[in-house]
């Protein structure tokens, strides 16, 4: 009892149930990660061997993972850039308290509450050949267009990206607006004072004094696209041909059908993806913050 | 001038959001009131026939809609409420500690927020632990990812609550545990509802890691999100719209609901302190 006591006046013994369903999970999958990649592992043999690289030459020639690591970064930019500038544009224009703004707020934010298998089907029936937008334009031109807008080669990857930036974008906004309201009036007035435009506000104050928020939306964003799966799921599974096979479709394609190791290949290849795009984006924008 | 802007901006705004959220919302509502060849077409009529019983009963039926949603009540509530607690204890220990060695295992806590969780593996330990494609698997799973979330907004939050109100209750001689759940964890508040929603939206929206812990079956009724895809895949072959919509907005109601109660508290908490940490 007494010994409790004393241990018990620090207080670290109180981390130990998070640390302890941390380590044994998150933490010991990703550094098993790093072993089974360079492994045979599969469901169709009882031993699991070393093989060295294999792994990552196999599939190297059968020409998968590195297009597919290529997609999952080119959806993950291109999803972060349209999220956040369309964000900031919308955070621009309702960053004052008011119950009009409040009211946008609000609407605007719905879209993040269907989730992304949801919103995947939703797309699926406005973007397919015979789908609502093909509709729409031929309502107002009177044309009998059937565009397929999830069946191209080379757009449908940002489609799917803008698709999962309208479903993020209300968060995005709200973190937007809170970086705005951090901005001291002042500041704005007296740049009005000496004759500066509305463009020039936003460009030379408001922008750099928000980088908090940007930081927040651009290192979360990109991260969480780089892990994208349900809406390529919900609206393309991958295809047309290849064209949207991101790392995580990958993944689950080596594991169901049994290989194992590639798909622990193909996870390790997205942590160290992301690892590296943390690694290199966080110091940058931290350092481009401007702290009032 | 400025009057004229401003009547501008707002009706741009108005336009934009029908387009934006009114146009697919009703999209997806009005086709799942339609019989299958209307709702086929895929326009945005009013329906010459109302299939609305016909709809979602079948879908409720079909897709074990009332399991699913217990279910996943369950899972979300249950994780949320562990990762809150058990993640501002470790925030605790971790904003007060001054030690190298706790810094170390404060960043390896928090690596979650920006690397994603290795999904083989995990499927690998979980099935070792014997608790792979059981919903206490997928709880802990989430709570072993998303506690980083919670530790990382947590621990920033601490830092800013001063020591000395601790340090009054330990001269009162209470335990550690005490002192934590007495004075630190109300004063927590703010951050805990803000984190609260986030995680809530995580785990609720959540299909890719549910669909292979808990056995990558096509299994009804054991999540929402997991219910919705294999009832609309079974349906997504001849495409009968008018299910998989009614199917998206079962799913999508009880969020919904829950955000028209708490909008105010949902919006302004996600904007508290979203600038920190």
């Amino acid at each position: 009892m007494r010994l409790f006591r004393s241990f018990g006046r620090r207080n670290y013994y109180l981390a130990a149930p998070a640390l302890i369903i941390i380590l044994g999970i998150f933490t010991l999958a990703n550094i098993l990660n790093f072993y089974y990649a360079f492994t045979d592992w599969s469901i169709y043999k009882d031993e699991v061997s070393f093989v060295g690289l294999e792994n990552f030459y196999v599939l190297t020639e059968a020409g998968h993972i590195w297009p597919d690591l290529i997609t999952t970064i080119k959806y993950a930019i291109s999803y972060m850039i349209a999220v956040n500038i369309y964000s900031l544009f919308i955070a621009l224009l309702l960053e004052k308290k008011s119950r009009i703004n409040n009211f946008f707020r609000a609407l605007l934010f719905i879209p993040i509450l269907l989730s992304p298998i949801a919103t995947g089907y939703i797309f699926k029936g406005i973007l397919s050949s015979k789908g609502v937008l093909n509709n729409i334009i031929n309502v107002f031109t009177n044309s009998d267009i059937s565009i397929q807008w999830l069946g191209s080669v080379t757009f449908t990857l940002f489609i799917v990206s803008l698709v999962q930036a309208w479903r993020a974008s209300g968060i995005a906004v709200l973190i937007y607006i809170a970086g705005l309201s951090t901005i001291p009036e002042e500041l704005i007035e007296a740049a009005k004072v000496e004759g500066a435009n509305y463009w020039q506000i936003v460009k030379n104050i408001k922008i750099p004094l928000i980088g908090p928020s940007t930081t927040i939306n651009i290192c979360f964003n990109l991260i969480g696209a780089l892990n994208v799966y349900a809406f390529i799921v919900a609206m393309t599974n991958g295809g047309p041909g290849r064209a949207t096979e991101v790392l995580n479709i990958f993944v689950i394609k080596s594991f169901s059908s049994g290989r194992l190791g590639y798909a622990t290949a193909g996870s390790l290849i997205l942590f160290l993806v992301v690892a590296v795009f943390a690694f290199i984006l966080i110091p940058i924008l931290r350092k481009r913050e401007v702290e009032l | 001038m400025r009057n004229r802007i401003s009547i501008l901006k707002y009706f741009f705004l108005a336009v934009w959001s029908i387009i934006v959220v009114g146009v697919p919302l009703w999209m997806v509502i009005i086709n799942s009131l339609k019989p299958l060849r209307e709702a086929n077409k895929l326009e945005l009529k009013l329906p010459e026939q109302w299939s609305f019983s016909e709809n979602y009963i079948k879908t409720m039926v079909e897709g074990e809609y009332f399991k699913s949603f217990l279910n996943t009540l369950l899972v979300t509530v249950v994780s949320v409420v562990l990762i809150l607690v058990i993640g501002s204890l470790a925030a605790w220990v971790f904003a007060r500690a001054k030690s190298k060695t706790v810094s170390v295992f404060y960043y390896i806590s928090i690596a979650g927020v920006l690397v994603p969780p290795a999904i083989i593996t995990s499927i690998k330990l979980l099935k070792e632990y014997n608790i792979h494609g059981t919903y206490i698997g997928l709880i802990v799973f989430y709570i072993s990812y998303l506690l980083a979330f919670s530790i990382f907004f947590t621990t920033g939050f601490v830092k800013t609550i001063p020591i000395e109100l601790e340090e009054a209750a330990k001269i009162d001689g209470s335990t550690q545990l005490g002192l934590f759940f007495r004075i630190v964890f109300p004063l927590l508040k703010v951050s805990l509802i803000k984190t609260a929603i986030l995680l809530v939206l995580i785990i609720w929206s959540d299909f890719y890691y549910a669909f292979y812990i808990l056995g990558g079956g096509t299994e009804m009724g054991a999540t929402l999100n997991m219910s919705l895809y294999t009832f609309a895949s079974s349906y997504m072959f001849q495409t009968n719209w008018n299910l998989i919509f009614s199917g998206v907005v079962l799913a999508s109601l009880p969020l919904l609901v829950f955000y028209i109660i708490g909008q105010r508290q949902i919006v302004s908490g996600i904007m508290s302190g979203a600038t920190k940490g």
